[in-house]
């Protein structure tokens, strides 16, 4: 503890002035006779101990309130209170929420949580002239907006108030660790990180303890730890029911896909967040900027619809189909998504198996060959799909020069084995950039495998050992699938991959060799792989060590059967690039096309494609291209143009749709959001004037003297009690 | 006291103030009554008595023989004079005297026990006076001639304060040399322990005496009026305390009243009047209000305002 008026603490002296009138008045008195003794004595008897324990008592507490009156003058603080190092030099980071959520409005007149963390923010920045200072976004990915550390807070100042709230998803753990990693590496003693975010509840309910973990973890990894604090800036705290809002998302858009002259169907949902029902709502669809069908829904109070529109293109092209659910509500992003439709002709696909007909659901092509063409007729299938027995293929089918190498992907399922004239052709076809996928069976001649495929052509990623049996049955590894075209089985919408059993397969034998580049996609839980692949040459080879038929697993009966197989051959075709992308998603390129290439943003998705007024011509007709760096393309949801560095090469149009939870507004409750920042060792604050005055406690301690100023009163109320019980002689 | 003591200057002029005192007092008392004590007492009728041989004949009631025709003879209450032993109590205690009061306890006494007897004696009633502390000091017979009313004031001028109080003993002695019943007037501050007291006037009833208690406060006593500390010393022995006043009064003042409360319910009890006045009570006042109540007037006996 130390003092700010460290002279005034001699005041404390005083205690000594009723000490000495106590003492006086012992010493001083005068002396008589008394005739009624024996009732004096009698008088003596009853109270006289109990009265001299007040009387020392009402001493104390009278010696004890100058002594706190002096106290209270001298402004002590409590130094216990102080941080270790925190009067050293100062690192402030600040993070600003900027996801979609930042911008709702409770209603037409309330600032939105991102004015408010703007000016708070730039608070704290005015609040702290000597920090080194960062600034950072959390909406996934998180960004460094001023790109490291600055002593001046002027580039702060402008990236505060241009800052603006359109991340489609945010990452809160990953954000905070960035700032912290930073953070620990700035020769800093007093290093604070403040989260100004609007808090919502669907941003951390899904955070586990590990996570938290590894953020206190990181924020006290250096010598002098990390001070987090969350800054909250939702203007709706106390609110006992979310703002009004209803939002818009497509359904399964993974498994869409678009054929010349073939009709898709395209299904959305529109969901309401809130308590209030809706009458009537309008849904436009258009392509290319077109009204192709409106719909006119009634919404009821926390429901979900779901409608369907149907559309068609006679040629292949690529078109940018839009959905807009018309209404003002708090959140105007999320009414609203595009989609790219690529429209392209099927990919071809050569079936090779020992049998040519499939024969009751025997072997793994026959599932396979369902799987790909699953309607009766052609067109409705996005897979041509050609099954040849092995003994009888001849090279010309699998160069089959007609076709583009790209979209065509050979299918070995169940094969014994292949002449050589077919293992060479396969060997060029798959060269030449198509793809290539190895069901292993039980006429699989595994010797011929490994020593054509794997040994001589170098096709196989890995060696196939001979079969095995597993007891019990095993399942796959649970984890994340970055594999392109699987990460849809990351969750369950598509079908649960993990519930398959396998009760045989071929392991793969370990790999001989440190140049072997195979990537293992998908494991079994005992840790062996289940799917692998590599690159080859310009195509793409993919192994499975199991198989799908009824005697080795149950993956062909379960439901994520048909669309893993479709997507794996899809990645195997390298069919198209990849036009959709939910927010915060990477976007991946080939580092030579990276190089030239570029990124336009078409439309942000905070611009109103039409009027509400349902005139059909967009509103912003001519919308600022702005080119933004590609590892933050996929940050706001929006429509984008993609243009690669090649000559000639024509913008490829992809759009970005926010993550759902973005448009669940309803906020931690003050109780939940303190219990939050209790589990990531955190301070909660409600402004920057309340985060100086931490800050200050932290670097100077905290001044107690109003708490001895209350001491001191209740103090001074015991004196008078003491001495009214005195007066009344202890009664 | 011994009564050999001569009587200086001094002790004159004192009995001659309390010769005055007493008979202002008794006189105003006399003032305010009515009726005559002579006539009152002299032919109180008490009842009617067949006539025998040998009664006299002034005696018979003529009025009743020409109604009934049969003699009866006239009966009335005998005439002889109240016989009252005035007992000063002179322990040490009786000495305080307040800061405000004009006397000790004791000078009060006597002034009250000099108003008691002059008024006895004007009434032709026969006084005594006795002063006793520990043990009964000196005992005056009583006389009804104006005379020895003299001897009365001697007696009590010169009675001093002194001795521990035991009133129980003293007044064992003093029953023991009253053998005619009579009134028997204590004037003292009863500061003794009340069993011991109450022991001592039982004695004096169970012999026929009518027992009159006058309890002599000072205010002081009543009220504990002191502020800062002080240290009282008794006036009957060598013990003292050093006390503060301001946390001992309400213990103080709660055994005062309850003092005061065991002893008028004792004498409640045994039909013993007592009467508590202070030494700032008018001694006339407290002889007039005794007296009207005696009468079956309803006044008050004490002057003084009781503390609760």
């Amino acid at each position: 503890m130390s003092f700010l008026n460290i002279a005034l603490l001699f005041g404390a002296a005083a205690f000594l002035a009723p000490l000495i009138i106590h003492l006086l008045n012992r010493s001083q008195y005068q002396s008589m006779d008394w005739g009624a003794m024996h009732l004096l004595e009698s008088a003596l008897q009853d109270g006289s101990r109990r009265v001299e324990w007040l009387e020392w008592l009402l001493l104390l507490v009278r010696c004890l309130i100058p002594i706190l009156l002096a106290f209270c003058l001298a402004r002590p603080v409590l130094t216990a209170l102080k941080v270790a190092g925190a009067d050293g030099d100062k690192a402030l980071t600040i993070l600003i929420d900027d996801s979609l959520s930042m911008v709702a409005r409770v209603d037409a007149n309330a600032d939105t949580p991102l004015t408010v963390a703007r000016e708070q923010t730039l608070q704290l920045v005015e609040a702290q002239p000597t920090s080194t200072l960062a600034l950072w976004a959390s909406g996934a990915p998180a960004r460094d907006l001023i790109g490291g550390t600055t002593l001046s807070a002027d580039s702060l100042r402008v990236q505060i108030a241009e800052l603006e709230a359109n991340a489609g998803g945010m990452q809160p753990i990953n954000a905070l660790l960035q700032c912290a990693q930073q953070l620990a590496e700035i020769p800093a003693t007093n290093k604070n990180l403040v989260f100004a975010s609007d808090f919502r509840r669907s941003d951390w309910q899904a955070i586990q303890p590990a996570e938290l973990e590894a953020l206190r973890r990181q924020m006290t990894a250096s010598e002098f730890p990390t001070q987090l604090t969350l800054l909250d800036v939702a203007v709706d705290r106390q609110a006992t029911s979310a703002p009004a809002n209803v939002s818009l998302q497509l359904v399964e858009t993974e498994l869409v896909y678009f054929q010349p002259g073939a009709p898709t169907t395209l299904r959305i949902s529109v969901e309401n967040h809130s308590d209030a029902a809706y009458e009537s709502l309008n849904v436009r669809f258009s392509v290319d900027g077109t009204e192709a069908a409106n719909e006119n829904i009634r919404l009821a109070a926390n429901a979900t619809s779901q409608l369907a529109f149907q559309c068609q293109f006679p040629i292949a092209g690529t078109h940018v189909l839009h959905f807009q659910v018309e209404i003002e509500d708090a959140l105007f992003p999320d009414n609203q998504q595009w989609l790219v439709a690529q429209v392209e002709p099927p990919t071809e696909v050569l079936l090779v198996s020992q049998s040519a007909e499939a024969t009751s659901f025997s072997s793994a092509s026959d599932y396979i060959e369902v799987a790909l063409s699953p309607f009766d007729t052609l067109e409705q299938n996005d897979f041509r799909v050609t099954r040849v027995e092995a003994d009888k293929l001849k090279p010309e089918q699998i160069s089959a020069p007609e076709i583009s190498r790209s979209k065509r992907v050979i299918v070995l399922a169940d094969a014994r084995r292949l002449s050589e004239r077919n293992a060479s052709a396969i060997e060029a076809a798959v060269a030449d950039g198509a793809g290539l996928m190895v069901v292993p069976g039980e006429t699989m001649d595994v010797p011929w495998y490994n020593q054509a495929l794997y040994e001589q052509a170098e096709l196989l990623p890995r060696r196939f050992s001979p079969q095995v049996t597993a007891t019990p049955p095993l399942k796959l590894l649970r984890s994340t699938v970055q594999f392109p075209g699987l990460e849809i089985f990351n969750t369950t919408q598509a079908g649960d991959i993990y519930d398959w059993e396998f009760q045989a397969y071929w392991p793969f034998e370990n790999r001989d060799s440190d140049s072997n580049q195979a990537i293992d996609i998908l494991r079994f839980a005992s840790g062996d792989p289940w799917l692998c692949g590599q690159a080859f040459g310009k195509g793409t080879v993919l192994q499975w060590s199991g198989n799908c038929s009824e005697a080795y697993s149950n993956m062909a009966i379960r439901s994520a059967f048909v669309p893993f197989v479709q997507q794996l051959v899809r990645s195997a075709a390298q069919r198209g690039d990849p036009t959709w992308f939910t927010a915060g998603e990477p976007l991946i390129l080939d580092p030579t096309a990276q190089a030239n290439s570029a990124i336009q943003r078409v439309f942000p998705i905070d611009a109103k494609w039409f009027r509400a007024d349902r005139r059909r011509e967009p509103e912003d007709a001519s919308p600022v291209e702005k080119t933004i760096p590609i590892s933050l393309a996929t940050r706001a949801p929006g429509l984008y143009a993609f243009t690669s560095g090649e000559a000639d090469a024509n913008p490829t149009p992809f759009c970005v749709s926010a993550v759902p939870e973005e448009s669940l507004l309803e906020p931690l409750t003050t109780s939940e959001l303190d219990a939050l920042a209790e589990k990531l060792g955190a301070t909660s604050v409600r402004s920057a004037e309340e985060f100086n005055q931490q800050a200050s406690m932290r670097e100077s301690g905290q001044e107690v003297w109003r708490w001895l100023l209350l001491c001191l009163l209740g103090l001074l109320f015991i004196e008078i009690w003491l001495g009214r019980l005195h007066t009344r002689g202890g009664a | 006291m011994s009564s050999t003591r001569p009587i200086t200057a001094a002790d004159r002029d004192a009995i001659a103030n309390l010769q005055y005192f007493a008979r202002g007092v008794v006189e105003g008392i006399n003032t305010g009554q009515h009726r005559s004590p002579h006539k009152g007492s002299s032919i109180e009728f008490k009842e009617h008595r067949q006539y025998v041989q040998g009664d006299e004949i002034r005696s018979i009631d003529w009025k009743l023989y020409g109604k009934t025709d049969r003699l009866f003879i006239r009966q009335y209450e005998d005439e002889t004079n109240l016989r009252c032993m005035v007992l000063v109590d002179q322990s040490g205690s009786m000495g305080y005297r307040g800061k405000q009061a004009a006397t000790t306890k004791l000078e009060y006494a006597v002034r009250l026990a000099a108003c008691v007897s002059t008024l006895l004696i004007t009434q032709q009633d026969s006084v005594g006076v006795a002063t006793l502390d520990t043990q009964l000091r000196y005992i005056l017979p009583a006389r009804s001639n104006l005379g020895h009313l003299n001897a009365i004031y001697q007696t009590l001028v010169g009675a001093a304060p002194g001795g521990e109080t035991a009133l129980g003993d003293a007044l064992q002695q003093a029953a023991s040399k009253l053998k005619r019943r009579g009134l028997l007037v204590l004037i003292s501050d009863c500061f003794d322990s009340v069993p011991s007291l109450m022991k001592a006037l039982k004695f004096f009833r169970h012999r026929g005496h009518e027992v009159v208690v006058f309890q002599v406060w000072d205010n002081d006593e009543l009220e504990f009026p002191f502020r800062s500390r002080v240290e009282l010393k008794s006036l009957e022995n060598a013990s003292k305390h050093l006390v503060d006043p301001n946390t001992l009064r309400a213990a103080y003042l709660r055994k005062v009243a309850e003092f005061r409360g065991q002893l008028e319910a004792e004498m409640t009890k045994q039909r013993i009047e007592l009467v508590a006045c202070t030494t700032h009570d008018d001694c006339g006042q407290v002889l007039s209000n005794f007296i009207a109540s005696r009468s079956g007037k309803p006044r008050r006996h004490a002057a003084f305002k009781v503390p609760s």
